[in-house]
């Protein structure tokens, strides 16, 4: 595809955009080696240091365990990539799944489809994430499932206006009147032509996936202890801002820079593969 | 639309605004921090602490605890037991209004206490009762009012139990026996709980939902006008809030949230303004007794000696607690405290595992209540337990979910509190030990030992206090040998003041406070 | 236009109904059980069947649904579990404090993303427009629980200047840093899209017409380009109700403000389940209706992009 090397290009030259792509790769490699990486155990109370400030030995100090946040979030950070990165494929493909049968085929099937992409956000997103985690039971499988059931409409909302006017478009009603399959035509035709918009989608809301994640473990309603995750260490580090507020801080930051970074990504793609939709893009 | 302006406008509203984070400070209204809303004011229904401790001053009972909590009188003058143990006399006193100008009499009494029984009615603490001659035949229908209630004259009235029963005389000093005028309740039905008309040195003035509540002292209490004008309850939620607005003089009373107790207890400011007590509760880690593996007591007692109360209460909760060693709180029996209870010993629990044939490990499920405290303690004991060989998955849960989890039984773990309702160390081994009580009624570690009943209820009958409070120990003995807890901590209550609040003090229990020893400090002649 | 309009309205009907009941349906299946948090310690069973069949917790699901759904029809919402208040009552007092936070938030998102905004492009491709631009994706990029906790840092416990929460009986001071928490993220955006929309006008022909004119460089950008590049953005801008909803659950908890997000998020805690299916339904049908009104504006404003939205 000669796609791929053309959006290389495009990127290249805006500065933020590689720096950020960078620091994913690194935090996924880190990610990827976790182990291996981290300087402390971060499961392992150390009842003689509890809560003490930015050293040396623990860059970002230690939390109400005595456990290394530095390393806790590294393993933080792994979980928040891992479960936004599930989340978003399977987002988008039910998403986009849902968007080119509804756009191609109008009609009943059209209106069901549209029906439940409008129900699902007709719910604030948050508020509807909050009862699928509680209804299931706190777990990153749990937070994965809610994330992924309740971003899936954007994308389904997206990709069926995309795919209403490719097959308006008249190469594809050649090919209708040349007899080719509907399936055929949706993953020949329809389909790659969806696929830069929903690549800038996807880029985009993996930062809100990100940020979601954290926002449930924030709440208390996301990946069980002792496993780490960046939303719930800020949560437990709350109490205790005046006393150690690097607690609070270090986690919160890298959550903030995750996202920064994928949000970057995600708007070089868009300025690059199509300016048009600068004034679109919210949540 | 001129940029200049326009920022030197928004400058200086931001100068404005600066400087109205402290507000006036009224000079004759004690401002007292809640952490919760109360959900009612209504005694019959009062569950919470935030409503118990807001009702105490609203209304009186027929007995109430003083500071060391001793049985006083409150709305009886005078009351006596009869010689089997069976029948208490109380005289009532002349001079009691409620805050509708009625005078209180002795039937108001019967009914306070029918309507904490009535079966219409369905109060969650009729048990308080159940020891009451006639309460049965009430409570189910089949008769019009208690048997055993007994309106003398309009100043006496007689109670008579189906056995002795030695701590009834404690649970009438509950907020839930609260004697309440039978017209208000008529004339407010379910609102009653929003309109509390009570004898109480104080009088609800102001409530607004989830914010603050307002009480104004009583003129015509019994025992004199309390000596603040006003208490007023802001209901603060998030503690370090609290701690900014006491700081700034805009709270007069505050429970220092946990992670600021060292701070204060060390700063020479306020140290001296600092109150601490060991409250009455006890924390522990409970098991399943009917449930494989923790039916075996040696697993149990492996598991008292896996873990380090001692250095955990010092380090990771600083000083807060006091490490327990059986389930009764310090204070409570008058009889020398239990000294050997279980070690940090790790050879001897893993021996003990071995023994139980747990040698190659044990693999279990922690459950708590998802709170930041609670995860924070589970996560040490985990880490403790794994150097045994034991695997505590944590299985944190929502408050409703987790007591439903550990009620059922289905919890084969789990870290509770027990916190006294009354000063009495009864209410530490009855609910929790006898077998009887299993799953919500307080058993909750399902502990079932033909001796323990029969101690636990030969206690109940012993009339003198020294007897009783040696039979306490003894039944305190057993339940630690057969340790169906880890008895970890007392858990330690911290209270803030400012210096102009004089007269205060902890009590042991929440609802012993009527607010009325409080006064405000003349703060320019010191 | 009116027919779009209308149909929009009747689709709203089975919107609402679907909310419904997807949020009964999700709220029964939560574990645990409310009867069990009211009773306090020491329950007998016998308590505890009565209060739940009192509270028609022990009738099949369908049942109680449509008992619901009558209930609703009748205007009512039914009184908590927990206090045993009116939810319409709770939710009146609620809701507004929630709304004015939410205009707080929208008044702090014109006027801080326009100024950001208006300054990047104006400034264009110097430093200060570097600044604005980073700043804008920061802004973005923070979440609104740790900003808040950040803001509360600094300038509560560190400085001093601003209370750290309640809502201080309406005292101008309390607004001011949940509204900032929540309008972060909106003035971020508001600031991104102001800059290029003002971009794209700024280059046009009758700006150099103007400036022909002998108008001043200021004239010129603010009556004309800022004028046109602004009237779809601000309708935009303010209206990103959604967004205000979900940062208004994870505010109010920090700032403790007396607010709608707050109570649901509390109630979803205790099972308080009239609550819950009140707060929902309300902030959802708001949520239908803020929409509606953002599409209309959309259609209205810029014919254009309803088309191509369609």
């Amino acid at each position: 595809m000669n796609n791929l090397s053309d959006l290389w290009h495009g990127i290249k030259t805006n500065r933020g955009a590689v720096v950020s792509i960078a620091v994913v790769l690194a935090a996924i490699v880190v990610s990827l080696i976790a182990p291996v990486v981290t300087p402390h155990d971060p499961f392992g109370a150390d009842l003689d240091s509890v809560r003490s400030g930015p050293c040396l030995r623990h860059p970002f100090g230690t939390d109400e365990l005595g456990r290394d946040i530095l390393s806790r979030v590294i393993y933080g950070s792994r979980t928040s990539l891992a479960i936004a990165g599930a989340a978003t494929c399977i987002a988008v493909v039910i998403g986009t799944l849902v968007g080119i049968v509804g756009g191609y085929a109008r009609g009943k099937t059209d209106l069901a489809l549209v029906g439940i992409t409008d129900l699902t956000l007709a719910f604030p997103s948050l508020l509807l994430a909050i009862g699928i985690t509680v209804v299931l039971g706190p777990s990153a499988y749990t937070v994965l499932l809610a994330l992924a059931l309740v971003g899936w409409a954007t994308f389904a909302r997206l990709v069926r206006g995309l795919a209403i006017s490719i097959s308006e478009t008249d190469y594809v009603r050649a090919a209708v009147a040349a007899g080719c399959s509907r399936t055929r035509i949706l993953l020949a035709h329809v389909l790659p032509n969806c696929l830069p918009l929903i690549i800038v989608a996807a880029s985009l809301r993996f930062g809100a996936f990100i940020l979601g994640e954290s926002a449930l473990s924030f709440l208390g309603l996301g990946v069980r202890p002792p496993m780490p995750s960046l939303g719930s260490m800020v949560n437990l580090g709350r109490e205790f801002m005046r006393a150690a507020p690097w607690m609070t801080f270090f986690p919160g930051a890298v959550i903030a820079l995750l996202i920064l970074c994928f949000n970057t990504i995600g708007d070089a793609l868009r300025d690059h593969l199509d300016p048009r939709l600068k004034l679109g893009q919210h949540n | 639309m001129n940029l200049i302006s326009c920022r030197v406008l928004c400058l200086a509203a931001v100068v404005l605004l600066l400087g109205c984070a402290r507000r006036d400070v009224p000079s004759d209204t004690v401002r007292w921090h809640l952490q919760e809303s109360p959900t009612t004011l209504d005694p019959t229904f009062v569950v919470d602490v935030a409503g118990g401790r807001i009702a105490a001053k609203l209304f009186n009972g027929l007995l109430r605890l003083d500071e060391q909590g001793r049985i006083i009188p409150d709305i009886a003058s005078d009351w006596q037991i009869s010689e089997d143990g069976r029948t208490y006399t109380f005289g009532i006193r002349d001079g009691v209004y409620f805050s509708n100008g009625r005078e209180v009499t002795a039937e108001d009494v019967k009914f306070s206490l029918e309507r904490l029984l009535s079966p219409e009615v369905a109060s969650p603490r009729r048990w308080i009762l159940s020891h009451v001659a006639g309460a049965k035949e009430f409570q189910d229908g089949n008769a019009d009012s208690i048997a055993g209630i007994d309106v003398v004259d309009g100043n006496t009235v007689k109670i008579k139990l189906d056995e002795p029963f030695a701590p009834f005389p404690y649970l009438l000093t509950m907020p839930n026996v609260a004697i309440i005028p039978a017209e208000e309740v008529e004339r407010w039905g379910p609102d009653f709980g929003f309109h509390p008309v009570g004898t109480g040195p104080f009088v609800l003035t102001e409530w607004e939902p989830d914010v603050r509540l307002k009480l104004e002292a009583n003129p015509r209490y019994f025992e004199g006008v309390p000596r603040v004008r006003a208490i007023e309850y802001r209901i603060i939620p998030e503690a370090l809030t609290a701690v900014v607005e006491f700081e700034n003089e805009n709270l007069d009373v505050m429970e220092i949230p946990w992670a600021e107790v060292s701070r204060y207890v060390a700063s020479a400011q306020w140290s001296g303004f600092v109150h601490s007590r060991t409250g009455l509760n006890i924390h522990y880690l409970g098991f399943n007794c009917q449930m494989e593996p923790f039916s075996d007591v040696r697993v149990r007692r492996a598991m008292n000696h896996a873990i380090d109360r001692r250095r955990i209460a010092g380090t990771v909760l600083e000083e807060r607690v006091e490490p327990a060693v059986g389930p009764i709180p310090p204070g409570l029996v008058e009889a020398p405290q239990l000294t050997d209870g279980y070690d940090y010993d790790r050879e001897r629990a893993s021996r003990l595992l071995e023994e139980a044939g747990f040698d190659k490990g044990l693999k279990t499920r922690l459950f708590l209540s998802s709170g930041r405290e609670e995860l924070t303690v589970c996560e040490v004991i985990q880490s403790y337990l794994r150097e045994v060989g034991v695997e505590a998955e944590l299985v944190p849960l929502e408050w409703s979910a987790f007591k439903k989890a550990v009620a059922s039984g289905e919890a084969p773990l789990f870290y509770l509190s027990w916190w006294a309702d009354y000063p009495e160390a009864e209410s530490f081994l009855f609910p929790t030990f006898h077998s009887s009580n299993w799953g919500a009624a307080g058993n909750r570690a399902r502990f079932g030992s033909k001796e323990v009943d029969l101690a636990i209820e030969e206690a109940h009958r012993t009339i003198d206090d020294s007897a009783r409070a040696l039979k306490y120990r003894q039944i305190e003995r057993m339940v630690v040998e057969e340790a169906p807890w880890v008895f970890l901590w007392y858990r330690k209550e911290f209270y803030i003041r400012q210096p102009r609040v004089g007269g205060f003090r902890l009590f042991p229990i929440y609802c012993a406070d009527k607010g009325t020893g409080m006064f405000f400090e003349d703060l320019k002649t010191r | 236009m009116r027919s779009y309009l209308i149909r929009r309205l009747l689709l709203a009907i089975p919107t609402i109904l679907g909310v419904t009941l997807v949020t009964f349906l999700l709220m029964r299946s939560i574990p645990g059980d409310p009867v069990i948090g009211m009773v306090g310690e020491r329950a007998d069973p016998e308590v505890i069947s009565q209060m739940r069949h009192d509270l028609g917790l022990d009738k099949p699901l369908a049942v109680q649904y449509v008992r619901y759904i009558r209930m609703l029809c009748r205007g009512e919402l039914g009184r908590s579990h927990y206090t045993n208040r009116p939810v319409v009552e709770s939710i009146a007092k609620k809701f507004p404090n929630t709304l004015k936070l939410a205009g707080a938030a929208v008044v702090i998102a014109i006027f801080a993303g326009l100024a950001l905004g208006i300054t990047a492009a104006v400034t264009r491709g110097r430093f200060l427009d570097r600044l604005c631009s980073v700043t804008a994706s920061l802004g973005i990029a923070t979440p609104v629980f740790w900003l808040a906790l950040l803001l509360v840092m600094l300038f509560s416990y560190a400085l001093g200047w601003l209370p750290a929460s309640g809502m201080g009986g309406g005292a101008p001071a309390f607004i001011i840093l949940p509204a900032l928490s929540l309008g972060t993220r909106s003035a971020a955006y508001l600031a991104r899209i102001t800059r290029s929309s003002m971009l794209e006008i700024m280059t046009q022909d009758y700006l150099r017409t103007a400036r022909a004119k002998g108008l001043g460089e200021a004239a010129v950008t603010l009556k004309h380009a800022a004028r046109n590049a602004l009237i779809p953005v601000i309708t935009l801008a303010g209206l990103d109700f959604g967004s205000y909803l979900n940062g208004a659950v994870l505010t109010e908890t920090i700032f403790g403000w007396n607010g709608i997000g707050r109570f649901a998020m509390e109630a979803i805690l205790k099972r308080d389940y009239p609550v819950i299916l009140g707060t929902v339904l309300i902030g959802a049908v708001a949520f239908i209706i803020v929409n509606l009104i953002v599409d209309i504006l959309y259609a209205v404003v810029d014919p254009r992009i309803s088309g191509s939205r369609r």
